[in-house]
């Protein structure tokens, strides 16, 4: 691709939004369709501005906003700090692999809201059985994904570094680490989706707040408006979240994807 | 660096055997291999493909574990990896989240050497393969001649007893693989390591070698030693490759070994 590529390939990207932002518009105008199937665009700005002036539920937009992001920050985090060490140890040691696995393989395509209610009654209505039904998420894609990460180390790469003498700590911290972090990298973004897919479901039992919440309870009374606006303003943070991601990965791990 | 007396014997291998499976269905990798080599050798081993000379080096480095025989390295088995062999692979193996200058330091550093003379032994090596200038980049930066060069740089700064080379220049193209060999002869004279240096190419095992090993497949084992009489010509070899290569001398020992590496194909593998 030719360098000057990047911006026009950019510029295809805004020009195909504002498009569909107009067709969307183009619909609710002009298509017959009624407001609470689908309501205007500017309706769905009307609602931010209310949503954040007036609140919804005793809470400003983004109050909400911040409560969610609190949630989803808190289980992400215990997906990363426990799903990397466990990832890892699984992928180093076949023992650890064989007792963990099946625990993994069983959890990852169980449906969140499926055991909801097993963490509500065990963990009870509080922060406490969201936090937890996010981080179950998304814990075993990033145990699977840094498996997968420590079985790709090249065997050479290790060859090499037990031939210039260094020691199995040595060789865990100077390659098989920094080997990983480009599919840790990637396995965070997935991690972060997950969590985000799984927001509405965490938010369904005893929210008062949150961005889960206000798509719940807006879609209890048919504002369709907030429904919108919510689920944008979840799909505009994840995607900024994961462009973010992105942008890190470049500067810490610049080596991804080269020899 | 001729070899005026007898020199000490540096690596012995005893009737080395590596066996795949057992049973009707075993494939014997390499059978009862016996080698010496002593110190300041630059000794090559030749061989169709499947004759086992990965799995000679591979034994040797660590990697893997006879089924039966013993290697001595100064007279104590071999049992594990170890920095008194260092390996350098066709494959780029250098690690691409550090600079050539820290892949260099790597082995040193490892083993605590203080700060100061770690960058003295990576500089001087460094200058001795030519890359001083190229230091700070990653290894993505460099072309392949670079990289190998770099690699080398890497295991001859470890300071091992013996460096193990496996096909170091296969993936590079025809001149830049003229030069390195020249490099090699003349980095070889100049640290008088001793080095083992696996190749399928007999032309550059014979230009660089005191001696070359012949190896045949099926089971996989060595056949020959042919020694190469001209390698004491250092000066001729490293500022007149193309005199060497078109010289009676190196054809007489070329066709030996290739004669040798020939007929043990049978004819089968053309």
């Amino acid at each position: 691709m030719s360098q000057t590529g990047r911006p026009t390939n950019a510029l295809l990207s805004v020009a195909s939004v504002v498009v569909a932002l107009a067709g969307w518009a183009a619909a609710s105008r002009f298509g017959g369709v009624s407001p609470t199937f689908l309501p205007s665009p500017a309706k769905v700005f009307a609602a931010f501005v209310d949503a954040q002036v007036g609140g919804y539920r005793g809470y400003t937009l983004m109050a909400h906003v911040g409560f969610s992001l609190y949630r989803i920050g808190a289980g992400f985090l215990m997906a990363v700090v426990l799903g990397v060490p466990v990832g890892l140890a699984m992928g180093r040691y076949r023992t650890i692999h064989a007792i963990i696995d099946p625990f993994v393989e069983f959890f990852r395509p169980l449906p969140p809201l499926g055991y909801y209610m097993l963490l509500v009654l065990w963990l009870g209505i509080g922060e406490a059985s969201k936090i937890v039904l996010l981080f179950l998420s998304g814990f075993p894609v990033m145990v699977v994904s840094a498996a997968a990460a420590v079985r790709n180390v090249r065997e050479n790469h290790l060859r090499v570094a037990r031939s210039l003498g260094l020691s199995g700590h040595q060789v865990f911290w100077s390659v098989i680490i920094p080997s990983t972090l480009p599919s840790l990298f990637t396995a965070a973004r997935l991690t972060i989706g997950v969590t985000f897919g799984s927001l509405v479901a965490a938010e369904i039992v005893a929210a008062t707040r949150g961005l889960g919440f206000v798509i719940l309870n807006s879609s209890q009374y048919l504002r369709t408006d907030y429904v919108f606006m919510g689920i944008i303003i979840i799909g505009v943070i994840a995607m900024v979240l994961d462009r973010l991601a992105a942008a890190l990965e470049r500067v810490i791990v610049p080596w991804a994807g080269k020899a | 660096m001729p070899f005026p007396q007898p020199r000490k014997v540096l690596l012995d291998l005893r009737d080395v055997s590596v066996t795949y499976g057992s049973g009707p269905r075993a494939l014997v990798a390499l059978d009862r291999a016996c080698l010496k080599v002593s110190v300041g050798e630059f000794v090559s081993v030749v061989g169709p493909s499947g004759c086992g000379k990965s799995t000679l080096m591979h034994v040797i480095a660590g990697f893997l574990k006879p089924t039966s025989g013993t290697i001595l390295l100064n007279g104590v088995p071999v049992k594990e990896p170890g920095a008194d062999r260092t390996v350098m692979l066709q494959e780029p193996t250098l690690f691409p989240w550090l600079s050539v200058y820290q892949n260099v330091e790597l082995g040193p550093r490892s083993r605590g050497v203080p700060r100061e003379q770690r960058r003295r032994t990576v500089q001087h090596y460094l200058d001795l393969v030519g890359l001083s200038d190229a230091q700070h980049r990653k290894p993505y930066e460099l072309s392949g001649g670079m990289q190998q060069r770099a690699s080398l740089a890497r295991a001859l700064a470890n300071d091992a007893d013996m460096l193990l080379v496996d096909e170091p220049f296969g993936a590079l193209d025809a001149l830049t693989r003229e030069r390195m060999q020249r490099e090699i002869v003349r980095i070889w004279h100049e640290t008088g390591k001793t080095i083992l240096f696996i190749t399928h190419d007999v032309e550059e095992a014979v230009f660089c070698s005191t001696s070359v090993v012949v190896m045949e497949a099926n089971p996989g084992r060595i056949v020959d030693q042919v020694a190469v009489p001209f390698s004491l010509r250092y000066a001729e070899r490293i500022q007149n490759s193309r005199g060497i290569k078109s010289s009676p001398d190196y054809i007489a020992v070329r066709e030996q070994v290739l004669a040798r590496v020939m007929k043990d194909e049978g004819g089968e593998a053309w």
